[in-house]
């Protein structure tokens, strides 16, 4: 019964003409546009080098990773020079930001950095990430120092009582420009914001899973539909059902996606990094995140499925937009304003698990973005299930 | 019955006043797909879906989709993907609403081989006509209240009048009218356009009465014939004859 179920469910859904075009067809042609609109806007945009200022106190004075870092990426001879760098006061900084002669400022205050921008710009946001990568970077030579001193310790390299850290901190940075340790050098090339776009659509084609999920509910449910209505009067449980046509939806929303991942790497180019399992894994966290929201979805309105359809779209889109789809200050400005809302829109939740992945060394941010996609999808499994279980007919 | 109540449902068989077919599948995988639901094995079933086939008439479509069927075709497609499995007890709700004769014929001739073959058929349906050629046993129903149940005669006898004359007769005035209504047993008088429809409290010659009076009056008319009652008589006498919603 549950193959039976799941060969016609998976016919019918590669059948459905509307279906197809929004989970297969609408990410490629949007990725297409994309990538025509953004890669010229990129290239026009790569020359221009960001005016910033950093409080040259003691606190950055004593912190030898952004000291070097900002000079590496203020450096005339440095081809993918990122920033223009003025060394003032706090005071200083505040002048030159009000009479806006620089994109904004950084301060260093107990080892922590604090950005001053006055708007929210695609420069604010290169110079934000610039400064977040500093620190992920500064965490691993971190953990490279402690690795590199125990290391010496058990060899007789260094002697506990007469450390020479600035030996150490050298040795590890030599063995990161040895690339014997990876680590991302940061600089315009690797701060592609086009990439935001392309993570975004993959969110986008997750999240459309959602109309494969709702389409499945809506299918077997008599109260949806009148084939939900023949369904029910068959002697079939329900739970079997439904479940053979959420694993077909499931299964046709990571072919879509699939193709969509073959289409951007070999037809658009584009570079999702090197961790391909790990690539691999977040789609299918975040498709089973789009699958969960559309079964939700299709259980808790009383609407066709038409009107369903339109709620999935609109919901879909609008958290890509806050993700950054149609820009990326918009990502910025919810992190920065609102972040709650990013820790709760599952668009959020997978354009960041890829931009993690791609920009960071650690997983931490990565796993935590798994995570919380997977208890986003809980949440929307637990709603679903309830909401059925409370269904009963009296008449069909 | 409970929703698990697994061994009941496989003798139940239900078609729905809106057809209830997939638009992607055709019409051989639709029928295999709803049987499938009730009969595993795949022989059986394919034997099934042949028969369910050739009993609405659809053996030239077996590989259209739903869209390209006309309402007919498409009513006789709901009716096999419920008929298919063979249940013992098939509730068919107004099958032949909006389809063209040819459609309602071959649809009522499979319900009858269906009751020959030995289900029990529940039909609900507002066309008397229908009520009068398949079914056994009937029961009238209104605002969810049955007002009456028997065969189609014990139901006929409910009915307050005994005979209706129907004539096709040109320029009949009042006055005849009139006198028409003072025949003996004559119940109501209708003239509409050149038809003239007296109906009977009693009797069962009142024909002979009627045309003596034509002859007597020397009013010509074309035809003339004497019916019982119809089904559709004692529906109307029995649930009203003023309009629904």
């Amino acid at each position: 019964m549950f193959i039976h179920n799941f060969k016609y469910a998976l016919k019918t859904l590669f059948r459905d003409k509307m279906l197809i075009f929004w989970t297969f067809a609408f990410p490629i042609i949007l990725g297409t546009f994309f990538n025509m609109a953004f890669s010229n806007i990129e290239n026009s945009e790569k020359l221009e080098i960001i005016d910033i200022a950093i409080v040259d106190n003691d606190e950055f004075q004593n912190n030898q990773l952004f000291k070097e870092t900002f000079i590496a990426l203020s450096d005339e001879e440095n081809e993918n020079k990122l920033f223009n760098i003025k060394y003032v006061t706090e005071e200083e900084a505040k002048q030159l930001l009000e009479k806006d002669e620089i994109t904004g400022y950084m301060i260093l205050e107990e080892d922590s950095p604090k950005i001053v921008v006055t708007t929210n710009g695609i420069d604010e946001t290169i110079f934000k990430y610039a400064v977040e990568e500093i620190v992920t970077n500064g965490k691993i030579v971190e953990n490279l120092m402690k690795k590199e001193i125990e290391q010496g310790l058990d060899s007789g390299t260094y002697n506990l009582y007469n450390l020479d850290y600035g030996k150490i901190y050298k040795s590890v940075l030599e063995k990161t420009q040895n690339q014997e340790v990876k680590i991302k050098n940061i600089s315009n090339s690797n701060l592609s914001y086009t990439m935001i776009e392309f993570y975004t659509l993959i969110a986008m084609s997750c999240l459309y899973g959602g109309i494969l999920g709702m389409v499945a509910i809506n299918k077997n449910l008599a109260n949806m539909s009148s084939n939900g209505k023949r369904v029910s009067v068959a002697p079939t449980s329900k739970g079997n059902v439904i479940f053979s046509s959420i694993l077909a939806s499931y299964i046709t929303q990571l072919i879509g996606l699939s193709l969509l991942f073959v289409y951007t790497i070999l037809v658009l180019k584009v570079d999702y990094g090197t961790n391909l399992p790990l690539i691999i894994l977040l789609g299918i966290v975040g498709s089973l995140a789009g699958l969960s929201m559309g079964l939700a979805i299709g259980t808790i309105l009383k609407a066709n499925e038409n009107v369903k359809t339109g709620i999935v779209i609109a919901v879909t889109m609008l958290g890509c937009f806050l993700s950054g789809m149609m820009g990326i200050t918009m990502k910025y400005i919810i992190d920065k304003n609102a972040p709650i809302i990013n820790k709760i829109n599952p668009a959020s939740m997978i354009t960041d698990g890829f931009y993690s992945l791609y920009y960071y060394d650690t997983l931490d941010r990565y796993y935590f973005n798994i995570i919380s996609l997977l208890i986003f999808s809980i949440i929307m499994v637990i709603i679903s299930y309830t909401s059925l279980r409370r269904q009963k007919f009296e008449s069909l | 019955m409970s929703p698990d109540a697994y061994e009941i449902k496989a003798k139940l068989g239900v078609v729905f006043q809106d057809v209830a077919v997939f638009e992607e599948l055709t019409v051989y995988e639709n029928i295999d797909y709803f049987c499938g639901l009730y009969i595993k094995d795949k022989e059986k079933r394919k034997q099934y879906i042949e028969e369910a086939i050739e009993l609405v008439g659809l053996e030239e479509f077996k590989k259209y989709h739903p869209k390209q069927l006309s309402g007919g075709l498409l009513r006789r497609l709901n009716i096999a993907c419920g008929i298919a499995h063979k249940p013992k007890l098939i509730f068919l709700d107004e099958p032949t609403v909006a389809v063209d004769p040819q459609s309602r014929n071959n649809i009522l001739n499979g319900i009858q081989k269906l009751r020959d073959g030995g289900a029990t058929i529940v039909y609900t349906t507002h066309y008397m006509e229908e009520v009068e050629i398949i079914c056994d046993r009937i029961i009238i129903l209104d605002k969810g209240k049955v007002l009456s149940t028997g065969t189609t005669d014990e139901l006929k006898e409910l009915a307050k009048i005994e005979e209706k004359v129907t004539v096709e007769v040109n320029d009949l005035n009042q006055k005849y009218l009139e006198a028409i209504r003072k025949l003996e047993n004559v119940d109501e008088v209708i003239y509409n356009g050149n038809i003239l429809l007296v109906t009977y409290k009693k009797g069962k010659n009142n024909l002979v009465e009627l045309i003596e009076y034509l002859k007597k009056e020397n009013i010509k008319y074309n035809k003339i014939y004497s019916e019982r009652p119809t089904l559709n008589d004692v529906f109307l006498e029995l649930t009203g004859k003023e309009l629904r919603d």
